[in-house]
């Protein structure tokens, strides 16, 4: 029982891999193209707000799976074939970047304008008032929702399976199959996945303490973060 | 696209979502009651079933409802499947809004009841419920949206929803641009007039509470 168990998981690290590799990579292009669009979501011109609000809306009301297939089938109609690993990475960063937009917009808009009139008033340059004043307050707000979003994108990885990636679900679903250990092999991979998972909300339990310190205790409601940022529950 | 098996499929997606909807709801209050419960074993279990209810990816509830467990009808629809394994999923979410909402009743409001030695029931129906029925509304029909979203995933089990629909038509000839595209709008067409309701169901039993 044990040995299987420890030889099962020893099978799945690789898949295991792949899962962490499409999260991080994922995350990091969707986490840049979010902190842009949730700048220009706050811009003082419609004819930009608004487009940025259609696409936004867009990414984040498509399931996940959906924005998997537009790339991966859609993209070769225009003639733009990428494999599977890509197209996957592409897909779920487009997805992040969607919800991450919100989250950063709405962490801009709650740093007190207290703060920023002091800026002004102490004769600090825009620049370094983005960099002294908004900039850390926004870290310390969106960094526990963000991790929230990335716990969500951990377990979006496994739709990949869909389009032949071979990560952690497809590793154990295979060889399931295959063996007739269907139970067993993806209780092991369900294993995998809440320990990687537990870490991930320990560490956004943890951040979100230290973000409320920084907001003032601001904290609000049970799944409200820092500024009230209500973390959605899947992106999907 | 034949206009026909669009509807059909669309159809399964609604039962899906819906089967799912009501099937939390029903767990979610055994869910709830267990995060309040006096005794901390009872809260320990509770908290433990919900992290691993919420720690697994939908995709895994399902192979592991649908290949691997596999009895009776579990084994044999994936719509099944898919409705047990998200409604699972959701009961997770769903218990969450309860307890927020009961916690939202202010003590005084609870110190009152006892102080009117009201029945358990009557207090629930016209002091509790009314006062936190907003903040469940608001929560779990954001959760709801998100739940639509989900129902997709039991494409690759093989119900035959809306994904499922457009995946065969694209793998058989059909502009996948146009086709994802298409059915994407389908998807915000369904979640937009939700989240509306919701608004509008909200608004309504904040003004009776007033009243």
């Amino acid at each position: 029982m044990i040995t299987y168990f420890l030889d099962a998981v020893l099978r799945q690290l690789p898949g295991l891999a792949v899962s962490v590799e499409l999260t991080v990579s994922s995350s990091a292009i969707g986490l840049v193209l979010g902190f842009f669009g949730g700048v220009l979501l706050r811009h003082r011109s419609r004819w930009v707000r608004y487009p940025i609000i259609g696409v936004v809306e867009i990414l984040r009301g498509f399931p996940a799976l959906l924005m998997l297939y537009i790339v991966y089938y859609g993209l070769p109609q225009i003639d733009i074939v990428l494999s599977s690993m890509v197209s996957a990475i592409v897909a779920f960063a487009l997805t992040i970047a969607g919800f991450t937009a919100e989250i950063f917009r709405a962490a801009i808009a709650s740093v007190p304008t207290g703060q920023l009139e002091a800026a002004k008033a102490l004769g600090l340059k825009p620049f370094v008032t983005t960099r002294l004043v908004v900039l850390p307050h926004v870290l310390g707000v969106a960094i526990p929702p963000l991790i929230g979003i990335i716990v969500i994108a951990f377990q979006g990885t496994s739709l990949a399976i869909s389009i032949g990636v071979t990560e952690l679900t497809g590793v154990a679903f295979q060889y399931g199959q295959v063996n007739f250990t269907m139970l067993s092999e993806i209780t092991v991979a369900a294993v995998l996945y809440l320990i990687v998972t537990s870490l991930l909300i320990w560490i956004e339990v943890w951040a979100e303490r230290r973000a409320n310190r920084i907001a003032g205790g601001t904290g609000t409601g049970p799944r409200g973060g820092a500024a009230g940022i209500i973390i959605p529950p899947a992106i999907r | 696209m034949e206009l026909q098996y669009l509807l059909r499929s669309l159809g399964h997606t609604l039962i899906i979502w819906i089967g799912s909807i009501l099937f939390a709801a029903v767990l979610s209050i055994p869910v709830a009651a267990g995060r309040r419960a006096g005794s901390p074993i009872l809260r320990g279990i509770t908290r433990v079933w919900v992290a691993i209810v919420r720690g697994l990816p939908p995709l895994v509830w399902m192979i592991l409802l649908f290949f691997g467990v596999g009895i009776g009808l579990l084994g044999q629809s994936p719509m099944f499947a898919a409705i047990v394994a998200l409604g699972l999923i959701n009961s997770a979410y769903f218990g969450d809004s309860i307890y927020a909402g009961l916690n939202s009743v202010p003590t005084a409001q609870w110190d009152a009841i006892k102080a009117l030695a009201l029945p358990t029931r009557q207090a629930y129906t016209k002091v509790i419920i009314p006062q936190a029925f907003p903040i469940i509304i608001a929560s779990s029909t954001a959760y709801s949206i998100s739940l639509v979203k989900n129902t997709a995933i039991a494409s690759i089990i093989g119900a035959n929803e809306l994904m499922f629909y457009g995946h065969n038509t694209v793998q058989a000839g059909a502009n996948g641009l146009q086709v994802f595209f298409l059915i994407g709008l389908v998807y915000l067409a369904l979640t937009i007039p939700v989240g509306m309701l919701a608004r509008w169901v909200e608004g309504r039993s904040v003004i009776s509470t007033v009243r």
